[in-house]
């Protein structure tokens, strides 16, 4: 009984989402459709709850070190990053959403409901080395997400990016659980760890001991659960629903699927990679064959970056524009998955801190220029930087970092992984990714130039806007320059994740 | 004065801050402020140049020092040399300058002088970096202000030079970017291991012991004993069949080619000129173009001399077709600033040149033509936009015989080019002669041959300079202009001081050499391959 | 290892094999006599009308979705008593842990969710047969005004009116625009 309780504490931070997303449910249901801010500010309220107890997670993880609940929730550094920078972003997304000026402000509760849902999915598809679990978190993520993306039902738009995104990711979804279901046939386990070293008498087979035997149907299951997550990033050639989806849905959601979603994709694909060919325990004769999927994942990354920075150059909208360059930056975060080294996976997971920061504070300016002009091509941006400077600098700084230059933390984050990469020997791929970096530019700052070189349009009509969402920016803002500067707790807290999967990799393999 | 390369970096940091406090409408407060703080660093500077430096030593001097960023082992290490601070104080002149020359800017001000102010901080730090990261932080930091002052307040064709500006400097310091990250890896590998070699290259730096894997003296030392090669990295450091000294060479040297500009690199410089703003233009001409140079001699060929000693055949020839390209596609311009914008390619080949050299001669010569050339092109800038501010047109052939009516001006003007074609006397014949002369010295082969050919460079030089002045202000007078009013006081007194100081470094040059000579001799020493 | 899927295949094969072998059969031996009754869908004796390619009404996608989540909702109850079961009975792996006030308290809970579900869905009304919007801010997005089809003497009437004005007014407008 003592024992079902304390693990009951470990996944506390999931227990009270789960109430809060019933509690907004039901408050919603009450308030039979008016005024849904005040489910917003308790969304608020139980984000911060959980960020709390995430965070007296991550110091408990310090002393004792990696924990198991029910055999199926793995309680590790590695997640609980991940789930801070959720708990974080979704609470940005939620007030997004409260800020919305061409969103209802009734009637909306399930939006929040949505959201919450979403995260819960995230909070367990990051933190479990069970590929059930796994699965069952990534749908569902994803099955929020459609929804989601769908939340705007009058429109045609909204309900044709939920239409793509649902028909996509079922798709995706039984590419990845084919691929599970053959490595469970293989190796006779769902957990990754024992997939990846099976001691005497745990009744499974290593996945290695299967590669030995015949390699062809461990790189086809490999291969396919890739593509499942390959889906979930938009890494090409998995990407076509991305701009589609992105540019349809509401923007807080596009903000949620470009961050929060992706984030956690992320980090199941590290887990998976890294538990499969990286840790300490895993058998020897795999590992070549690990740095043979990290060789696929490094031409994967370059003709992401390349893909997504060119499709970007020729977008009138900003929103679409944002979507590619999400895409190539998911190529550049797998710059850090290809390394397959354990500095890698801390570039990689630093890397995509940084990207919650710039990418929030993009698509928080597209919000505010959407609730301004009720546009979102570029073009209608002009004379914006001298009507609204303080937004409109702030998107220069967002800007600049999305570049990766300094004095930003994207800069930072591009830094760690050229390093890691050029460590592992991809010094081919880091030049790929640099002359992406200057593609980019071009098309960043075709924002810039619209903002502040071009003299502005009369007829586009300007309205006042909350100072609400001015802060909001620049609360982020903030952030992004504090972190550009004191960086050092963030590198502290990414290094920290891959050290924990290690960690993990020696309890699987005394167990 | 404890930390005064930081107060001098710092200071204009401190006016941008306080010039976005104040309401956009009070001008006149913000332009104060904005003279204070450029007239601040001119003065902290001029005395650090008097009065602090210890012009006998090649050290570094005036060093700030702390670790920054522990997990990427990179610090805040600032310090100077002789290479930089006759540029550290040109910098606070230019920019003090540049100040009162753009009283005549009437767009946004509040935002120009912020961004200026941003401009001369990263400028600043480029030159007292000693911390590569550092260096490169500050090198980028200049882009964005730029591309702004190109975009917002120039010419007609403005958004494109200014992303034209900018791609092609951020294409050059990628590649700086991946050669850092080498350099940082291999760093890393060798301060870590620890090996006797490595103990006595750095011995008598302040880096023994200290695990600065970013820092540019200690990257000089382990670079110059021959120790940064690659070996600790994968596939030994090789990279598309080329050397490890081999490519980060070239990828540093291309990014920093890129600013000077070298040919064929060269083709953003004319569109930058001449949409920017006059102000712009001279500090772009006057100082930016130098971090190039300044950027080589610091943190390119000393790091990798191996690549140095191979390429530096290679560097000469670049450097001759710029003077003698630059020099030639000038001869053929129909606009005058577009004129001035080339003749600068031509003036830094000279630079160039004189250090592909590798005697004291052409690196002291190379030395001293970039600051001359801060000094003489912005003067150049500045007569152009005189006339501009007038006529608001550059066509060389719509003037004709202003001397009779703009008598002052043509003088001050005549002043400048003569100081640009080098005449004897003045201070471009001091440092373009010096250079030649060490280069015909250098003891590498065909190197006389390139002396021979980029003197075809000067001759071009003197003919375009002195045709343009023929045009513009002999003959009869163009009667469109005959009630276009004299240069008046503030432009006067924004050009005495840079033509004071072409006469001044022409007569007197070794105000300028005593204080590089030890550090160019260390240069050399260091940058001589056994 | 590829051997042990043999026999997988041959299941597979023999099944192919008897359902064409079987209906190849069927075609060679039974008497082909062509008629127009003979070649109508049986349906239960009646006469087929209209055409399978019909739309449904939206409202049973929504029915038959509440219920299919209920159904396999429901089914999470079985594996649930099973284990209550033996923790009541001691027998099993879960014997000895003591959380059988526990599992209790998770069966209501899973059932109370199951409810609010329920209520959810009856309080937005997707229980209705007869739709109506209630929600008093609703506004559809855009308004259709109703268009009323003019009478066949209207249109011809319109004609005419046109015949006129072209007859009139069309060569003097060519003549302006010449």
């Amino acid at each position: 009984m003592n024992a079902y309780i304390e693990q009951m504490g470990l996944i506390a931070p999931e227990l009270v989402l789960t109430a809060l997303s019933l509690f907004v449910l039901t408050w919603d249901l009450l308030k039979k459709g008016r005024n849904s801010d005040h489910i917003g500010y308790a969304t608020l309220v139980g984000l911060a709850v959980t960020g709390w107890l995430l965070l007296q997670q991550w110091g408990m993880l310090g002393d004792k070190g990696t924990q198991t609940a029910f055999g199926m929730v793995t309680i590790d550094r590695f997640g609980t990053f991940f789930k801070l920078f959720t708990v974080g972003s979704m609470a940005v997304v939620t007030l997004f959403v409260m800020l919305d000026k061409n969103e209802r402000k009734h009637g909306i509760g399930e939006y929040y409901f949505l959201l919450i849902g979403a995260s819960i999915g995230a909070f367990f598809m990051v933190s479990t080395n069970n590929l059930l679990l796994l699965m069952l978190g990534l749908e569902l993520l994803s099955l929020a997400s459609y929804s989601l993306a769908g939340f705007h039902k009058g429109s045609k738009r909204s309900a044709e990016a939920a239409l793509k995104y649902i028909v996509f990711g079922g798709l995706s979804a039984g590419v990845m659980l084919y691929g599970i279901s053959l490595l469970y046939g293989l190796t006779g386990t769902l957990d990754l760890g024992l997939m990846g070293h099976a001691p005497e008498g745990s009744g499974a087979v290593s996945l290695a001991t299967q590669f030995d035997a015949s390699p062809i149907p461990v790189a086809i299951a490999v291969v396919l659960v890739l593509a499942g997550f390959a889906y979930k990033v938009s890494v090409v050639p998995f990407h076509f629903w991305t701009p589609d989806v992105y540019e349809g849905a509401p923007t807080p959601v596009t903000t949620f699927l470009a961050v929060g979603s992706k984030a956690a994709g992320f980090a199941a694909l590290l887990r998976f990679v890294g538990a499969l060919f990286l840790t300490d325990g895993v058998d020897a004769s795999i590992v070549a064959y690990g740095d043979r999927i990290g060789f696929l994942l490094a031409i994967l990354a370059a003709i992401t970056m390349t893909l997504g920075n060119l499709s970007a150059l020729r977008q009138g909208s900003l929103k679409r524009m944002l979507a590619y360059s999400s895409i190539a930056h998911a190529g550049y975060v797998l710059m850090g998955a290809a390394s397959m080294t354990s500095e890698g996976f801390a570039a990689a997971m630093f890397y995509l801190a940084a990207y919650y920061c710039m990418n929030l504070g993009a698509f928080g300016f597209l919000i505010y220029f959407e609730g301004v002009t009720g546009k979102d091509d570029i073009d209608s941006l002009k004379g914006m930087g001298w009507r609204h400077p303080v937004v409109a600098w702030s998107m220069v700084v967002f800007l600049v970092a999305l570049t990766g230059l300094p004095p930003t933390v994207g800069f930072y984050g591009k830094l760690i992984l050229f390093y890691a990469a050029i460590d592992a020997g991809l010094a081919w791929l880091v030049i790929i990714a640099a002359i992406n970096s200057v593609i980019s530019l071009f098309y960043y700052f075709r924002v810039a130039k619209s903002m502040f070189l071009t003299e502005p349009v009369p007829q586009v009509p300007m309205r006042q806007h909350g100072l609400a969402g001015i802060l909001c920016v620049l609360a982020v803002v903030t952030v992004l320059a504090g972190l550009g500067a004191f960086k050092d707790p963030l590198r502290g807290w990414a290094d920290e994740g891959p050290a924990s999967l290690e960690i993990y990799a020696t309890d699987a393999g005394s167990r | 004065m404890d930390h005064i390369l930081s107060w001098i970096t710092f200071l204009p940091l401190i006016g941008m801050i306080a010039i976005l406090f104040v309401p956009k409408a009070n001008t006149s407060l913000i332009k104060t402020i904005a003279l204070a703080a450029t007239g601040l660093p001119l003065v902290l500077a001029t005395w650090l140049y008097f009065g602090l430096f210890d012009k006998m030593s090649a050290d570094l001097q005036m060093v700030d020092r702390f670790t920054w960023i522990a997990g990427l082992n990179a610090e805040y290490y600032v310090g100077i040399d002789g290479l930089s601070i006759a540029l550290v104080w040109l910098t606070a002149l230019l920019l003090f300058i540049g100040v009162p020359a753009s009283f005549g800017i009437n767009k946004a001000q509040k935002s120009y002088y912020a961004l200026l102010l941003l401009l001369e901080v990263g400028i600043f730090g480029v030159f007292v970096a000693q911390d590569y990261f550092l260096f490169y932080v500050f090198w980028e930091v200049m882009l964005l202000p730029m591309y702004f002052l190109i975009g917002i307040w120039g010419g007609p064709r403005r958004e494109y030079a200014a992303i034209k500006f900018f791609l092609y400097t951020l294409a050059g310091s990628v590649l700086m970017l991946v050669a850092l990250v080498a350099l940082r890896l291999d760093m890393g590998a060798l301060i870590d291991s620890g090996t006797a070699e490595v103990v006595s290259a750095l011995s008598g730096t302040e880096d023994l012991g200290r695990n600065a894997y970013f820092s540019i003296p200690a990257m000089t030392a382990l670079g110059g004993a021959g120790l940064l090669t690659g070996s600790t990295l994968p596939f030994g450091g090789d990279f598309l069949g080329m050397q490890f000294t081999t490519w980060v060479f070239w990828f540093l040297f291309i990014g920093f080619a890129i600013k000077v500009p070298v040919f064929p690199f060269h083709t953003w410089l004319p569109d930058a000129h001449v949409q920017a703003p006059t102000p712009i233009s001279v500090i772009l001409a006057g100082i930016l173009l130098k971090l190039g140079g300044y950027g080589m001699i610091r943190a390119c060929f000393p790091i990798v001399p191996q690549g140095f000693d191979d390429y530096s055949y290679a560097l000469g020839v670049l450097g001759v077709i710029s003077i003698v390209y630059g020099a030639y596609v000038a001869l053929g311009q129909t606009d005058f600033k577009r004129m001035v914008a080339y003749s600068s390619v031509s003036h830094m080949g000279y630079v160039l040149l004189g250090m592909a050299a590798l005697t004291e001669w052409g690196m002291s010569g190379a030395a001293l033509q970039m600051f001359n050339h801060g000094t003489s092109a912005a003067v150049l800038f500045l007569v152009v936009g005189v006339i501009y501010d007038r006529a608001h047109h550059r066509d060389l052939n719509g003037f004709g015989g202003l001397a009779q009516v703009m008598p002052r001006y043509w003088a001050l003007t005549t002043l400048g080019f003569f100081a640009a074609l080098g005449l004897p006397g003045l201070a471009g014949f001091v440092s373009e002669a010096m250079t030649l002369v060490g280069a015909y010295q250098s003891p590498r082969p065909g190197f006389k041959l390139l002396v021979i050919i980029s003197v075809l460079g000067i001759v071009i030089t003197a003919a375009f300079l002195l045709w343009a002045m023929q045009r513009v202000f002999l003959g009869n007078l163009n009667p469109k202009y005959k009630d276009i009013k004299d240069i008046n006081a503030r432009e006067v007194l924004c050009q005495a001081p840079l033509l004071f100081l072409c006469i001044f470094l022409g007569i007197l040059p070794h105000y300028l050499l005593d204080w590089m000579r030890p550090s160019v001799a260390l240069l050399i020493q260091n940058l001589t391959v056994n | 290892m590829y051997f042990d899927y043999l026999n997988v295949l041959v299941f597979a094969g023999v099944g192919l094999v008897f359902t064409f072998a079987n209906l190849i059969l069927a075609s060679i031996i039974r008497p082909k006599r062509k008629s127009d009754v003979g070649l109508e869908t049986y349906e239960c004796g009646e006469e087929t009308i209209g055409d399978a390619w019909i739309k449904f009404d939206i409202r049973y996608y929504t029915v038959a979705l509440v219920y299919v989540i209920f159904a396999v909702e429901i089914a999470f109850l079985f594996p649930w008593a099973l284990v209550l079961k033996e923790v009541i009975a001691g027998t099993g792996a879960a014997a000895g842990s003591g959380i059988g006030a526990f599992i209790i308290v998770e069966g209501f809970l899973f059932i109370a969710i199951l409810l609010l579900g329920l209520a959810y869905v009856w309080a937005k009304g997707d229980l209705d047969w007869v739709l109506h919007w209630d929600a008093p801010e609703y506004q559809p997005p855009t308004k259709h005004p109703r268009v009323t089809l003019p009478s066949i003497a209207e249109l011809e009437a319109e004609d005419e009116a046109d015949a006129e004005a072209d007859g009139e007014d069309g060569p003097d407008g060519d003549e302006e625009a010449a």
